[in-house]
């Protein structure tokens, strides 16, 4: 064995290279509550994708070797592929958003896309670090720097949540005549006495007071809302139907201080579990906003 | 844009304009009215006074 894998150095190399890629896909695969990717055919294909990935990017070591360096190019040819799994992802998810109670919203099922791209991405590094070590060295070193790469992978794979943004707490749906409110911010105007009816008896609502001056602009989000909204829907269940507009679950700002307000009709009225679910919603990638980093916000430095 | 599909009332002087006009005798005909206008439109009913709803469409988003 040990004597085949010096012989057929550039081969083992490329072994270990899309074993350690194909691993870091699989590491990076995790059907959730969301159940996106679906399970078995939508994994089978970022499976397969990720077997692409890995072998594309373990390949290009011993490519490289042999002073073939055309073979580089190819790392091109994926870079489009993979362009395309992130558009085949939002072109699919956008069509399937329109047939939601509660959609995703677009700034949602772009980050998801995005993130399909980005592993497969992860993966191509994972498999060239791999098999360029193991073929400088031998495959044990190899190996070593892959379960490293697999490290870089899993901390790059998680992303913040809005407990690193906002406080939550429950807050109070009240109805005020025709008005709705959570606390004291005014939601929306209620006409239909039998919609005001099930609110008053079912409604949640919680308030996300922000941290700081970027987490307000980032709350304020639309895109962020819509995924607060969809997660909460999704884990707590939500309690209407096509053809009940009145029942939608909304998110509304407090314009003055920042604050957000949730409204949302659960099937499972249990405000702590909703609490820990917007605690534990994504922060969207495309949502974040620094301002504090603007050369007008920085103290004791020049403003150019 | 949202746009108003109807409008229910009490007092037919009181309101005018391009959307249907629907006028009820009392408030548990405005009421019922408007109920069912909400569902076949499929646009929310929003109360402007004890004598006036409109129903809202606000372009069918589901959210």
């Amino acid at each position: 064995m040990t004597e085949f894998l010096t012989q057929n150095h550039h081969l083992a190399g490329v072994l270990t290279g899309i074993l350690f890629g194909v691993g870091a896909r699989l590491l990076t695969l995790k059907t959730d509550y969301r159940q996106y990717p679906t399970y078995p055919h939508g994994r089978i294909i970022h499976i397969s994708l990720g077997v692409i990935a890995a072998a594309l990017g373990a390949v290009a070591v011993p490519a490289l070797f042999e002073k073939d360096y055309t073979a580089i190019t190819f790392l091109t040819l994926a870079a489009q592929q993979f362009r395309d799994v992130r558009k085949m992802e939002r072109e699919t998810l956008t069509k399937i958003d329109s047939l939601e109670l509660v959609s995703r919203g677009a700034t949602y099922i772009e980050g998801i896309a995005m993130v399909f791209e980005g592993r497969n991405y992860l993966v191509i590094m994972s498999s060239l670090l791999t098999s360029l070590f193991a073929i400088l060295f031998n495959v044990w070193v190899g190996a070593a720097i892959g379960l490293l790469t697999l490290l870089v992978v899993l901390k790059l794979k998680s992303g913040k949540s809005i407990s690193h943004l906002a406080d939550v707490r429950v807050g109070n749906v009240r109805i005020d005549g025709p008005d709705l409110y959570v606390d004291d911010i005014y939601m929306m105007n209620v006409g239909l006495q039998a919609n005001r009816q099930i609110i008053a008896e079912r409604g949640t609502g919680y308030i996300l007071v922000p941290k700081n001056s970027n987490a307000k602009v980032t709350l304020s989000n639309l895109g962020q809302r819509q995924a607060i909204l969809y997660d909460l829907a999704t884990i707590m269940g939500v309690y209407r139907d096509d053809g009940e507009p009145a029942l939608v679950p909304i998110a509304k700002l407090d314009m003055k201080d920042g604050r957000l307000a949730v409204f949302h009709l659960p099937q499972e009225p249990d405000t702590d579990k909703g609490r820990q679910v917007v605690l534990k919603v994504p922060i969207l990638e495309s949502a974040v906003r620094m301002p504090t980093e603007a050369p007008v916000n920085r103290k004791g430095e020049s403003h150019v | 844009m949202s746009k108003i599909v109807a409008v229910v009332s009490l007092r037919r002087e009181h309101v005018g304009g391009g959307a249907p006009i629907f006028i009820a005798s009392d408030g548990a005909k405005l009421e019922e009215l408007s109920f069912l206008l909400e569902k076949i439109m499929d646009a929310s009913a929003h109360q402007l006074n004890d004598e006036t709803m409109i129903l809202v469409d606000r372009g069918h988003t589901k959210s």
